[in-house]
């Protein structure tokens, strides 16, 4: 199947998966919409008087850390099962499988993008300086690779969960430490000093600490940490591609469900 | 003969997780020692009890398995292709959406308006293509379903169980498309267990016991072999 192909599947189902979110609810969009500002609203609420906290920026800061979470698991835990999930096509007609795996992360990220969206909107509200710099670009890079990563493990977990399916457990496990490893409820400067270089290690860590300099102010991570992610992006994928590789005609008769 | 697909000595074994807690995969042995030639202009039934391999089979050699060993040789153009009518449906996307994906998902290929504008006809869906599918009843589904998998299909068509949809009618008019496409040159392979529909259409009958060819031959007589294999 030629490169094109492949490229207007992904760019299709995708699509198509998106519509059929979109109309999953009465209100369509407007719901979506809803649904991000009540989350955000909770996570406000709880902080600003069940947690009784006064530092807005704090705040802020969480809810940037906890939207950026909620991609990250979403994209691992729905990728993880797309294989499988996609059983019915691959079963009967030739269409690569990890097409899937890819538009599961595609329509995360595109969820990500929304609520990231509203967010900006939200603070724009509440922040006197602008926003809009050329600071904002740096966001790109940082959604990116933290994208390809999310990406790549998500392909490696899909190419093993079939064989494996007990993975399952170990990634949901996984995905709850990263709350917890991820600068999403602290500044990486509240980490010993020694020890925050391997923090930021964490796509995850790198992105929220970049997201945090754009909306708060602060210090942007080098691209060293551009290379790093280069480099973790190679590895988990080469390594996806390996088990892939090995097992993609199993996927379509293997009994794992 | 010039035959459109050739199968040699070719076995296949299927992974899974036994029942057991296990952290391995068990292979069992599901086809072995197929040998087969499809030729052209010609409709190959499979006939066979449930389990015996006959859709693992249609699926090799639609290259969605890949064997064991053995090989298969493709002569001509485009390889065999399943018939497989809803493939990717999602129910909240309309009629002409859900063409277009399925469409897209079967050939690789957005569909042009010419193949649009035959599957709208061959199904008799009309203007309700604007209409999610959900609201559908069955027959319509089927119709346009299988109207979109004729439309993608290619020279060798690999149909199992899934023979005809909708009504009598829309049946009649997949059968005079099945006569039509022979005339063409094209060939089928059929999984199906209607022995009046093999009486009436099948140039060759294959029957499979237990992974294994034990038949492949005339119509009639394989019908007879298929029946003493039910009731020995």
């Amino acid at each position: 199947m030629s490169s094109n192909s492949v490229l207007l599947m992904i760019f299709f189902y995708t699509k198509m998966k998106i519509k059929v979110e979109l109309r999953s609810s009465k209100l369509g969009v407007l719901w979506l919409l809803l649904q991000r500002i009540l989350f955000l609203a909770i996570y406000y609420i709880s902080f600003r008087y069940l947690l009784k906290s006064k530092d807005i920026t704090s705040i802020v800061s969480c809810l940037v850390g906890l939207i950026s979470y909620n991609w990250f698991s979403q994209t691992i835990n729905e990728g993880t099962v797309s294989l499988i999930g996609s059983k019915g096509i691959t079963n009967s007609t030739i269409v690569p499988s990890y097409i899937f795996i890819i538009s599961s992360s595609l329509v995360c990220l595109w969820r990500y993008l929304f609520v990231l969206t509203v967010f900006f909107l939200f603070i724009t509200f509440h922040k006197s300086s602008d926003l809009f710099t050329l600071n904002l670009l740096y966001i790109l890079p940082a959604i990116t690779f933290a994208f390809l990563i999310f990406t790549s493990v998500s392909f490696l977990l899909a190419a093993v969960y079939p064989v494996f399916p007990d993975i399952k457990h170990i990634v949901d496990a996984f995905t709850k430490l990263f709350l917890f490893i991820s600068c999403i409820f602290y500044d990486v400067k509240a980490v010993p000093e020694d020890v925050q270089f391997y923090f930021l290690l964490n796509p995850l860590s790198f992105l929220i600490s970049n997201l945090r300099a754009i909306l708060l102010g602060g210090e942007f991570q080098g691209f060293s940490f551009v290379l790093y992610s280069i480099l973790i992006f190679t590895v988990v994928s080469i390594l996806g591609l390996f088990l892939y590789k090995r097992n993609q005609f199993k996927y379509n008769y293997i009994n794992t469900i | 003969m010039n035959p459109l697909v050739q199968v040699e000595s070719l076995d296949f074994e299927y992974f899974y997780k036994p029942p057991k807690r296990s952290f391995g995969l068990t292979k069992k042995k599901v086809l072995s020692n197929i040998n087969l030639s499809l030729n052209k202009s010609e409709i190959l039934v499979i006939l066979g009890k449930n389990g015996c391999g006959k859709s693992t089979l249609l699926r090799i050699l639609a290259k969605i398995y890949k064997p064991s060993s053995g090989f298969i040789k493709y002569y001509g153009g485009r390889s065999p292709k399943l018939l497989a009518p809803g493939v990717g449906f999602m129910d909240d996307l309309t009629g002409i959406e859900n063409l277009v994906l399925s469409f897209s998902l079967m050939t690789g290929k957005l569909p042009t308006q010419e193949n649009i504008n035959r599957i709208i006809e061959y199904s008799e869906i009309g203007i309700r293509l604007e209409e999610p599918t959900a609201i559908y009843s069955s027959g319509m589904r089927s119709r346009l379903a299988f109207a979109t998998a004729l439309e993608s299909s290619s020279e060798v068509i690999l149909i199992d169980e899934a023979l005809g949809a909708g009504d009598d009618s829309f049946r009649r008019k997949v059968n005079l498309t099945y006569k039509r496409k022979i005339e063409e040159g094209m060939s089928f392979v059929v999984v199906t267990h209607n022995l009046n529909w093999v009486k009436n259409h099948a140039t060759r009958v294959l029957v499979l016991d237990d992974g294994k060819i034990c038949y492949d031959g005339p119509t009639i007589d394989g019908i007879e072999h298929f029946c003493e294999l039910l009731d020995p």
